[in-house]
């Protein structure tokens, strides 16, 4: 058992051998951002989540080999669950619109089985996902310069799904994702709601990274300074609205 | 979607019909609070919302709530999150006359978005809210065995309802 900065005992244990991996159990959004920002996890994975041995399986992978996990997030997080047909990958340029994903991304939801549940918020955490990636990659002090030449590089916008996940995200070729920041962003909106945040000077990356976490099933992220950022989310396939917000979340940090 | 907004006038309401997403690109119409008594906000069309939306619409609403009756009309599910997620995204004073629930049927794997208006298909009696709406006779649904469930939790969906 594990404390929570108020003092509560949290269901979270450490996995054998694993350290840094948690496995908990009915805990909330806010018990996990907690349980990262304040004890040693970078993985908090919930035994009564879904798909659990494939979370707790990826969890490991992440320590054990992370070069692979940003060779392929897709094959890490979804395993022998994946459908080779599905894979979508969107390679952008700093020149491209975000309208061009998110539209190609809303075809590729409207041709799996099982997205009417989650089509509207999973385009919302792609938008989030993808203006972020956009804003590491092309920023100015924090901001997309329109006037200003952009530095070479690269986002990559990719999905695949499981049995009973989707996973999609982004990649950058910059690595300059600052994790810690993102976590107390999210911590922020929850201490303070959304609308305090905003007043606190949060911008919208600070709003975004709650909103993603919010509507994600897990929340995965990678980050090798200087090199590349991957943030990538799944969500379930074939839940009603209902079910989808009775399921704890799970989250994956390498940084 | 791009954002777009129209605006019709009936005697001392200002009707603003908003349409597509309300992001980094929606320009927001300058509104003239002082020729109208009450705004609608007709939301129908609104097809999402993030997180640069959200702060840009929180900045534009607050003057025009602080100077006039303020109602949102047919908001849909993304604006119905967003009501209570944040708190202040419906101004204080400000009301929802109707909104969209989802109604699901597993048998014919079909959504159904039913507008309730508040007082009519939704109330709020003795600080706990009531749903008179009933998806079996006022829902389109070809299926005789059909059964349409609201898909969404009620007590996080109405939550605005009791604030």
């Amino acid at each position: 058992m594990n404390a929570a900065r108020d003092g509560r005992q949290l269901n979270l244990v450490p996995h054998d051998g694993h350290p840094v991996i948690g496995i908990g159990k009915g805990l909330t959004s806010r018990d996990v951002i907690d349980s990262i920002c304040d004890l040693s996890f970078k993985h908090i994975v919930q035994q009564d989540g879904l798909s659990f041995d494939r979370e707790l399986r990826a969890a490991c992978q992440m320590v054990n080999d992370p070069a692979a996990f940003f060779s392929n997030p897709l094959e890490v997080i979804l395993a022998d669950a994946a459908d080779p047909v599905t894979v979508l990958r969107i390679l952008s340029t700093a020149d491209e619109k975000k309208q061009k994903v998110l539209t190609e991304f809303g075809k590729y939801l409207d041709s799996l089985r099982g997205t009417r549940a989650i089509v509207e918020q999973a385009l919302m955490v792609a938008d989030e996902l993808y203006t972020n990636g956009a804003k590491n990659a092309w920023k100015v002090n924090g901001c997309i310069d329109k006037t200003a030449p952009a530095r070479k590089g690269t986002l990559e916008f990719f999905a695949q799904a499981g049995d009973s996940r989707l996973v999609f995200g982004c990649r950058d070729s910059f690595g300059e994702l600052k994790m810690t920041d993102v976590l107390e962003r999210i911590r922020k909106c929850m201490e303070l709601g959304v609308a305090n945040a905003i007043r606190q000077g949060e911008g919208g990356a600070g709003i975004g990274s709650y909103m993603v976490f919010d509507a994600c099933l897990s929340y995965y992220a990678g980050v090798t300074p200087g090199k590349e950022s991957v943030v990538c989310v799944t969500m379930p396939l074939g839940l009603n609205r209902r079910t989808m917000a009775g399921l704890p979340k799970n989250i994956h940090l390498i940084a | 979607m791009e954002f777009k907004s129209t605006q019709f006038i009936e005697g001392e309401t200002l009707v603003l019909k908003l349409e597509g997403a309300i992001d980094e690109d929606a320009a927001f119409p300058s509104v003239e609070t002082e020729k109208f008594s009450k705004v609608v906000l007709d939301l129908d069309g609104i097809s999402a919302i993030n997180s640069v939306g959200i702060r840009e619409w929180m900045e534009w609403i607050r003057p025009i709530a602080a100077k006039v009756s303020l109602v949102f009309r047919n908001c849909p599910k993304a604006m119905v999150f967003q009501i209570n997620m944040v708190e202040g995204f419906l101004p204080q004073g400000a009301s929802v006359e109707s909104f969209y629930v989802p109604y699901y049927c597993e048998k014919c794997d079909k959504e159904q978005n039913a507008l309730f208006v508040v007082g009519k298909d939704v109330a709020v009696e003795g600080g706990s809210v009531k749903v008179n709406f009933d998806p079996n006779s006022q829902l389109q649904c070809s299926a005789t065995d059909c059964e349409l469930e609201m898909d969404v939790t009620e007590a996080k969906y109405f939550q605005f309802l009791t604030r």
